[in-house]
C-alpha cells in the first residue's frame, strides 16, 4: 500500500483521509489494471454440490484446459448444501474480482429463490456461461402397464387412484403439480434424495413416476426403465426421440442448466476472459465423455446466451408458479 | 472369463500400474491415520491427477485410496483414541483399552488383518456375486430399509454402555441433531434458526470430529493439567514381546469375530446408504453378544478390533456391488468413484461387463492388488506410526486439533462447520466426563436421517397401512428381530438400573488384561 512512515509525520486525520482517498483511487483504477493482466492469482470455482455429482464432474473434467489457458491453477470447491443455496450465499460474499466463481444448477438461480426463503436473488449474480443442459425427464418401472403420460392419467382415473411420483427437487416438484393440475389428476409424492434415490423407487416398482436429470438414461438403455416424456419443452438433444411437454400439448417446460456464475459488479473483461477459457474447455474430450456418460448435454453458451437462458429459464419459473401458485 | 483375465493381467501387472496402486493405498492409509481427513476427501482431490492414467489404472489407484484410507482411520483410534472417521469409533473402544495396557503392535496388527481379511472376502463377493446380489439388494425398497434401520438401532443400542439412562438420553440427543434441515415432504425447513447452512441437516462430519476427535483431545488436557500423566508420558508400547507379536494361536482366536465382520460389513455395504458406520457398530455387537464373556469388551478384547475393522474395510468393495452390476451408488465415496468410471468413458451398469469386460476383469485384478498392497503398507506403516504415542503430547494435541479444524472446514468448504466441530468438542468432552455412551448418541445421529426418511417413506407408500407389510416378508422378519431387541435392552436396562453402582465401580478396578488370560 502507501508508504506508511511518511504519514506519521503529518496529523492522524490527515493519513486517514489520504488512506481514503488512495483507496478511492485504487477502488476506480484497479478494474481496469486488474483486467490486463488478469488472472494473478489461482481461480477457485464453488461447486454448488458435493463431490462425484454431474456438476462437479463436469467442472473437474475442465480444470486441465481451464488452467492451461488461464495461466493459473483452479481450485476447486465443494461447497453442498441447501440445493445449491449455501454455495451462492458463500460466493455471494467474496469480492467481484473474477477469482471465485460459483458453478451450479441454473434452477438454485432461477427457481429456488421464487419458492424458497434464500439468502439471495438471481440479480446478485453476472452469468459468465452456460457450461451444459441436464436431459432432464420422466421414467417409469419396465412392468408398469402405462407406455405414456396419457395412458398413466386414464389409468389412474379407472381405477381411482392417486398417481405416486419420486420427488427430489423443486423443479420437478414444480413439473409435477403443474402437470397433475392441467390434466386433473391426484398427485401423491414420495420424497427421495438425489438421483439415486428416485432411481431406486422406480427398479424397486415404488412408484409410477420418476424424475431424474440424466440417471434415468442407462437404465433405460438397459431395459429395465422406459423413459415417458422430457421434462423441457423441446426435444432432448441427446434424446431426440423421446416426446417432451411441447408435443404432449403444454405451453411450457422446465430445464436445468450447469451454469457459471461470479458476483454481481465483476468487471466485464474478467467475465470475458472467463469465458473465452471455459468455450474450449467444455468442448474438451474430458468434458464431453463425463457429458455423454453422465447424460448432460455440454454445449457452450457465452455471456449474452446464458443470460437470455437464465432468463428465459425464470420467466418460465414464474409463469408456472402463477399455475400452481402454493407448489413448493 | 478367462480370456479377459489374461488381458486384463497385460493392463494391471506392470510396474506402472502397481507403482498408482501402491501409491493410492499410501495416500489412503495416511489420509485415514490423520483425525479429521478422511478418504472421500482424497479421492475428490485425488481424481484430476487420474485424468492420465489408463481406465483401470485410475480406478485401481482411486479404490486403493478407498481401501488405505477404510483401514488406515483404526490406526489414530487404536494409538490415540482419536477416530478418524465414524466408522472408526468402535475400533476405539477395544483398541485403545489394549494400547494403554501396551499391547499398541499387536492391536494394530490385528486391525490390519482383520481390514484386509475383510476387504478380500467382499471382494471375492464382489467378483463372483455382483449381479444377482445388486438385483436383490435394488428391490429392497423403503419398506425393508426402514425395517433394517429399526432392527439395527434397537440392536445397537442394546448393548451400550452401563447405564440404561444415560444410553436413551445420549441416543435421543444424536436423533435430535439429525432433525434440522428442509422437511422432506413439504420443503419447509425445520428447526433451522435461520441458518442456511442446516438446511441439508447438521453437518454430519463437523459433528463427528467434534464429538470423536476433538473431545479427546479435550480430555487428555485436562488430565494433564490434572496431573495424571507423566510427562512426558511414557512409551505405551513398553509390553514384552508377546504384547507386540500376533501368533498365529491368537489369529486363529480372532478369525470367527473376522468372518463376523466381514458378512456384516459386505450385507451392509451392498445396501444403498447404510454406510460403514453402522456395519462396524453391527459387527461388534453381534460378536460381543455372541461371545462367551461380553464383560471383556471394551476392555481391550482383541475381538472387538477385529470385528469392527473388518466390517468396516468390507463395506469398501461392496459398496461397488450396486456400482457394478446396476449403476447405482451406495454412499458417498463409491459416487465418487462412480464420477471417476465415467470421466474414463466407463458406464457403471448393465452395459459395464458387456461394454467393458476387460476393463472390469482389469480392475477386478487392481483391487485385489491394492488388498496385497495394505498388507504390506500396514506392516510398514505402523511401525512408523505407533512411535506417534511416544510423541509428546504438547507435539500431538496441537496437531491434531489442526487437522481436526481442517477437516471440517474441508467438508463443507466454510467456517460454519468449524464452530460447529468446536462446540461439539465441549458437547463431546462433557459426555465423555458425565460417562453418557458414544454408541447410542452416534448411532442416533448417523442413522436418525435415513431412518426418517425410509420410515416417512413407508408410511407414504403404505398410506399407513400396516396391511401392507404382509407383501414384505423380509420386512416383517427384520421388526420382529427389532422386538426381539428391545425386549432385550428393556430387562438389560432394567437390571444395570439395580445395580448401576455397584458394577460400574468394579469396572473401574478391573482394567484390560483379563480377556488374555480366559
Amino acid at each position: 500500500m502507501t508508504n506508511y512512515s511518511q504519514m506519521t509525520v503529518f496529523g492522524h486525520r490527515f493519513a486517514m483521509a489520504i488512506i481514503g482517498a488512495a483507496a478511492l483511487a485504487l477502488s476506480i483504477v484497479a478494474p481496469a489494471a486488474q483486467a490486463a493482466e488478469w488472472p494473478t492469482e489461482p481461480i477457485t470455482i464453488v461447486v454448488a454440490y458435493p463431490a462425484g455429482g454431474g456438476t462437479d464432474s463436469a467442472i473437474r473434467a475442465m480444470t486441465n484446459i481451464l488452467s492451461e489457458k488461464l495461466g493459473q491453477s483452479i481450485l476447486v470447491k465443494n461447497v453442498g448444501g441447501a440445493g445449491g443455496g449455501v454455495a451462492a450465499a458463500q460466493v455471494l460474499k467474496a469480492k467481484a474480482d473474477g477469482y471465485t466463481l460459483l458453478a451450479t444448477n441454473s434452477t438454485s438461480l432461477t427457481l429456488a429463490p421464487l419458492v424458497q426463503k434464500m439468502p439471495y436473488k438471481m440479480s446478485d449474480f453476472v452469468n459468465i456461461a452456460i457450461l451444459g443442459e441436464f436431459q432432464n425427464a420422466m421414467f417409469a418401472n419396465k412392468d408398469k402397464p402405462f407406455n405414456t403420460l396419457d395412458e398413466l392419467v386414464a389409468i389412474a382415473k379407472k381405477e381411482n387412484r392417486e398417481i405416486t411420483f419420486a420427488s427430489q427437487l423443486a423443479i420437478d416438484r414444480l413439473l409435477m403439480q403443474y402437470i397433475a393440475k392441467e390434466r386433473g389428476f391426484k398427485l401423491r409424492s414420495l420424497p427421495v434424495s438425489g438421483g439415486n434415490g428416485s432411481v431406486q423407487a422406480v427398479l424397486a416398482g415404488d412408484v409410477d413416476l420418476s424424475f431424474s436429470g440424466g440417471s434415468w438414461a442407462p437404465i433405460v438403455a438397459a431395459g429395465d426403465a422406459k423413459a415417458l416424456f422430457a421434462a423441457s419443452y423441446n426435444r432432448l438433444k441427446l434424446a431426440p426421440n423421446l416426446v417432451s411437454m411441447k408435443d404432449l400439448g403444454f405451453p411450457f417446460g422446465v430445464t436445468s442448466h450447469i451454469s457459471l456464475h461470479a458476483p454481481a459488479g465483476t468487471p466485464n473483461d474478467v467475465i470475458k476472459k472467463l469465458a473465452a477459457a471455459f468455450g474450449p474447455a467444455v468442448a474438451g474430450k474430458i468434458a464431453q465423455n463425463v457429458g455423454e456418460k453422465r447424460y448432460m448435454d455440454m454445449t457452450f453458451q457465452g455471456p449474452e446466451a446464458a443470460d437470455a437462458t437464465m432468463k428465459k429459464e425464470r420467466e418460465t419459473y414464474e409463469k408456472i408458479l402463477k399455475v400452481v401458485p402454493d407448489a413448493k | 472369463m478367462f480370456n479377459n483375465l489374461a488381458t486384463a493381467a497385460g493392463d494391471i501387472f506392470t510396474p506402472l500400474v502397481i507403482i498408482y496402486i501402491i501409491a493410492g493405498v499410501l495416500i489412503g492409509y495416511i489420509v485415514g491415520a490423520l483425525p479429521g481427513m478422511n478418504r472421500t476427501t482424497a479421492i475428490a482431490v485425488a481424481m484430476p491427477f487420474t485424468f492420465t492414467m489408463s481406465p483401470a489404472a485410475a480406478l485401481s489407484f482411486l479404490i486403493g485410496i478407498n481401501k488405505g484410507g477404510a483401514a488406515g482411520a483404526a490406526v489414530s483410534a487404536i494409538l490415540l483414541n482419536v477416530p478418524g472417521e465414524p466408522s472408526a469409533v468402535v475400533t476405539t473402544y477395544d483398541g485403545y483399552p489394549m494400547t494403554r495396557a501396551g499391547k499398541a503392535q499387536k492391536a494394530l496388527k490385528i486391525a490390519l488383518l482383520a481390514s484386509v481379511a475383510g476387504d478380500v472376502f467382499a471382494t471375492i463377493v464382489l467378483i463372483l456375486l455382483a449381479r444377482p446380489i445388486a438385483r436383490f439388494a435394488i428391490g429392497l425398497g423403503p419398506i425393508e430399509l426402514a425395517a433394517i434401520l429399526l432392527f439395527s438401532i434397537t440392536f445397537i443400542a442394546a448393548v451400550s454402555g452401563e447405564s440404561f439412562l444415560k444410553a436413551m438420553i445420549a441416543g435421543f440427543l444424536g436423533l435430535l441433531l439429525s432433525a434440522p434441515g428442509v422437511d422432506i415432504e413439504t420443503a419447509l425447513p425445520r428447526m433451522t434458526f435461520g441458518f442456511i447452512q442446516l438446511y441439508d441437516g447438521v453437518p454430519l462430519l463437523a459433528v463427528a470430529i467434534g464429538t470423536l476427535a476433538l473431545s479427546e483431545i479435550l480430555v487428555q488436557i485436562d488430565a494433564g493439567w490434572r496431573g495424571e500423566y507423566r510427562y512426558p508420558r511414557p512409551p505405551d508400547d513398553s509390553g514384552s514381546e508377546a504384547d507386540r507379536r500376533l501368533n498365529f494361536a491368537e489369529f486363529v482366536k480372532i478369525s470367527p469375530a473376522v468372518l463376523r465382520g466381514s458378512l456384516v460389513g459386505t450385507w451392509i455395504g451392498l445396501l444403498p446408504g447404510l454406510g460403514a458406520t453402522l456395519a462396524s457398530f453391527l459387527a461388534y455387537t453381534w460378536v460381543r453378544r455372541s461371545s462367551k464373556n461380553p464383560e471383556t469388551f471394551g476392555k481391550g478384547n482383541p475381538n472387538g478390533v477385529a470385528a469392527s475393522e473388518s466390517a468396516d474395510n468390507a463395506t469398501v468393495p461392496a459398496a461397488l456391488i450396486p456400482v457394478f452390476a446396476i449403476g447405482v451408488p451406495g454412499s458417498l465415496s463409491t459416487a465418487l468413484l462412480m464420477g471417476a468410471f465415467m470421466m474414463h468413458g466407463l458406464t457403471p451398469g448393465p452395459f459395464l461387463f458387456k461394454d467393458s469386460g476387460d476393463v472390469v476383469y482389469a480392475i477386478y485384478l487392481g483391487m485385489i492388488l491394492a488388498s496385497v498392497a495394505l498388507l504390506g503398507v500396514g506392516i510398514f506403516g505402523q511401525r512408523i506410526f505407533s512411535l506417534v504415542v511416544q510423541i509428546r503430547e504438547s507435539v500431538i494435541l496441537p496437531v491434531i486439533v489442526f487437522l481436526c479444524v481442517v477437516g471440517a472446514y474441508m467438508e463443507s468448504g466454510g467456517m460454519f462447520s468449524v464452530y460447529l466441530m468446536l462446540i461439539f468438542g465441549f458437547v463431546g468432552y462433557f459426555m465423555k466426563k458425565f460417562d453418557y455412551s458414544f454408541v447410542t448418541f452416534v448411532v442416533g445421529y448417523v442413522l436418525g436421517p435415513m431412518a426418517e426418511l425410509t420410515l416417512r417413506q413407508s408410511l407414504i407408500l403404505s398410506k399407513s397401512n400396516p396391511a401392507v407389510l404382509l407383501g414384505h416378508p423380509i420386512a416383517i422378519l427384520f421388526l420382529l428381530l427389532a422386538v426381539f431387541s428391545i425386549w432385550r435392552f428393556a430387562i438389560a436396562g432394567a437390571r444395570s438400573m439395580q445395580m448401576e453402582r455397584p458394577t460400574s465401580e468394579q469396572d473401574k478396578k478391573t482394567q484390560p488384561e483379563t480377556e488374555e488370560k480366559t
